[in-house]
């Protein structure tokens, strides 16, 4: 559906690229989640996959076309349902719906069927004539979302669209993207919580300054390659001092005072090159983990950075 | 009194931090103290002072006219500018409606004879002159002119009649005396092509000033919207949605015309019936309802395009009502709204003719208080649009640099 390559801009007076050599590619009814740092660039990769901004180089490619070639058939069929609650908080979600609805110049019956499927995917049955700004947090992201929905998109961009809001209202959200998704939609999912991205995405890339660092199937990422994380907790604040009697580059690092951790395919040489450091303390080893990767942890690694 | 250091110490770092809304703070009380002080360095004599210029059209031309006027030069605070003598009394009343003069004195042809027909005692039978007065003019610069002139006229009654008992200390030219002190001054307000003796009641003339001012009030409540449209992404989502600049900025428009028209309205009626119930004048409704809807619209339009304008220009909601806000008051102050036009000195008066408010406020002076019609409005009908379409032009560059 999308495919980017060697992307980059350089937005007005900044002297870093907000995006540098970008290279992606969205397949057609996929939930593609976008992950990244706060400036990554998410924001303007999303921007510019939605005609609002122009690349500085490089080139995005929609269907086939060039996305600034086929501009009108982009604002047609994909919408955004952005971070902040972009509706009128005076008007009920009804009336938001209704004047939302009004921009895509379709007739009345088509209107009415828009706002019904947008109501009943978000769950709004019973809000409509409420006003906006009297909402729930939940509430209020779910209106953001039926909103996104009027315009029935084949590709929808979510950017962060749980953020602050509670459990159930989370749950809400994510299981109707991801009925969307199983209806036919491409979802582009934005969002800081791993393990949303995690549950409910197929295929993930990861940004940082302005590079894919990762771009895979979330299953494989997870699961593919040999390396696993292997987890020491020790019962004293001496994760340093152990971690300094090891060879070089022993391939775990101190995550805090107590913790150990590191990716292997091998743990055992690594627990017994430990145990043989804490040789002589009356530390001891309060737990070991060892197993398949979480994906906060594969992000964490991939954009750690020394600030 | 830890926590309170600490929170003197937070409060003022946060108010260090946004520069333009410190800027915003000192630069409208110095703007405001410097237009206000050369706007009213005349009113209170601090300065040289501009004298009121007024009108006369001496129709007579002879000896006894002549030395009226020059009696006339005399009076502090005035002065006289002679029309050509085949001026008519027509072009001295549209001299009046424009705006050019407070006052116009006009001499008739038969000035001798009105005076022949005024006894010597003083009771007048004719008016010998007439005195056209604008209603615009605040009525405290009527009546100093009109004091000056009778007490002139008085005395010269006084000196015919201490002439009469030979006991005038006084030289003077007998006959010029005797002829000026039987001079009867009829004066009256020029309201349209008709001329009444009542002066306009003080709601006549609050309405108009107020009237514009609180129309380029709109300012506040429209850029704070746009702004939070702007920061909330609804702006970039009605983009997406295929909705352009234009459209965007043309659907603000109509919304705040209909409420400008609404706050006029309501002005209408609290001058036509509230001001009565509590004890004070009736606001007189005006003669030309096009001319009120063409001047009305188009200080909306001027009001809404610069309010437009603020909005795309502004990047926080102390930004928008604090610029929206100052610049509306030194508009305010420019325009002849809190001072009146004329006792401005000539540079500030010049400065005058390039604030909107000003236009808008003759305007509404047109059809409020001279009582003028449909055509009178169009010159500052036409000012306003350009203003309105400059603004909506400069808006839509803004918005569009900013996307």
């Amino acid at each position: 559906m999308y495919r980017i390559a060697n992307l980059s801009k350089r937005h007005e007076g900044s002297r870093q690229p907000a995006l540098n050599g970008v290279d992606l590619e969205i397949p057609r009814g996929s939930l593609f989640g976008l992950l990244g740092p706060n400036g990554a660039g998410k924001s303007t990769l999303l921007a510019i996959m939605l005609g609002l901004t122009k690349q500085s180089s490089g080139e995005v490619l929609f269907d086939g076309a060039n996305l600034h070639g086929c501009l009108s058939r982009v604002r047609r069929v994909v919408a955004l349902v952005p971070q902040d609650l972009a509706f009128y908080p005076m008007l009920t979600a009804r009336e938001n719906l209704r004047f939302f609805v009004s921009l895509l110049d379709l007739p009345a019956a088509e209107q009415r069927q828009r706002i019904e499927f947008s109501v009943a995917t978000t769950g709004l049955e019973h809000d409509l004539d409420k006003r906006a700004q009297h909402f729930s947090g939940g509430l209020q992201r779910r209106l953001n979302l039926a909103i996104g929905l009027l315009s029935k998109p084949e590709v929808l961009c979510l950017d962060e669209p749980t953020v602050g809001i509670d459990p159930h209202s989370r749950n809400f959200i994510l299981a109707a993207i991801k009925r969307l998704n199983q209806q036919g939609m491409t979802i582009v999912y934005t969002s800081h919580y791993m393990e949303e991205v995690q549950r409910i995405c197929d295929r993930v890339a990861i940004i940082d300054r302005g590079r894919i660092v990762v771009s895979d199937t979330v299953d494989h990422l997870l699961h593919g390659g040999v390396d696993a994380t292997l987890t020491i907790v020790l019962s004293g604040p001496v994760a340093k001092v152990v971690l300094a009697k090891l060879p070089p580059e022993p391939g775990l690092q101190a995550i805090d005072e107590c913790t150990l951790q590191g990716m292997t395919p091998l743990p055992l040489p690594l627990l017994q090159a430990v145990a043989g450091a804490m040789a002589g303390t009356e530390v001891t080893i309060d737990r070991i983990s060892y197993g398949r990767r979480e994906l906060e942890q594969i992000f964490i690694a991939l954009t750690e950075r020394n600030e | 009194m830890t926590k309170l250091v600490a929170l003197l110490k937070k409060e003022f770092l946060v108010v260090s931090k946004d520069i333009h809304g410190l800027l915003v703070l000192f630069l409208m009380p110095a703007a405001f103290i410097l237009i206000m002080s050369l706007a009213t360095q005349d009113v209170f004599g601090t300065a040289k002072s501009s004298p009121i210029k007024y009108a006369v059209l001496d129709q007579y031309q002879q000896t006894l006219s002549i030395a009226l006027i020059q009696k006339l030069r005399d009076i502090k605070g005035f002065e006289a500018v002679v029309m050509p003598g085949d001026a008519t009394v027509v072009a001295l009343r549209e001299s009046l409606q424009r705006g050019d003069y407070q006052f116009a004195l006009h001499i008739p042809a038969d000035f001798a004879a009105r005076l022949a027909a005024n006894d010597e005692a003083g009771k007048p039978t004719t008016a010998s002159v007439e005195l056209f007065i604008a209603p615009a003019q605040k009525p405290y610069v009527q009546q100093l002119f009109s004091s000056a002139l009778q007490s002139f006229l008085s005395l010269a009654k006084l000196t015919l009649a201490l002439n009469a008992t030979g006991k005038n200390p006084l030289p003077a030219n007998p006959a010029e005396l005797e002829a000026l002190g039987r001079v009867h001054v009829a004066e009256s307000y020029v309201y349209g092509s008709r001329s009444e003796n009542k002066a306009p009641t003080s709601v006549q003339q609050n309405v108009p000033a107020w009237l514009v001012f609180s129309m380029f009030f709109v300012v506040i409540p429209l850029s704070t919207a746009f702004l939070a449209e702007k920061q909330h992404g609804t702006l970039q989502r009605l983009r997406l949605m295929g909705v352009g600049t234009g459209p965007l900025l043309l659907g603000k428009l109509l919304p705040y015309y209909v409420i400008n028209q609404a706050q006029m309205m309501v002005m209408l009626v609290v001058g036509r019936f509230a001001v009565p119930l509590l004890g004070g004048d009736q606001l007189n409704m005006v003669d030309s309802w096009l001319g009120l809807l063409i001047i009305s619209s188009a200080c909306s339009f001027a009001a809404i395009g610069f309010a437009l304008l603020i909005a795309t220009l502004v990047k926080t909601t102390m930004q928008a009502t604090t610029v929206g806000g100052v610049t509306n008051i030194i508009f305010g102050a420019l325009g002849g709204v809190m001072v009146p036009k004329f006792v401005m000195p000539d540079f500030m008066q010049r400065i005058t003719d390039v604030s909107p408010m000003a236009w808008g406020l003759e305007g509404f002076l047109d059809v409020f208080l001279r009582q003028g019609d449909w055509q009178t409005v169009l010159p500052e009908a036409g000012w306003l649009l350009l203003f309105g379409a400059l603004s909506l032009t400069a808006a839509t560059l803004f918005y569009r640099r900013l996307q």
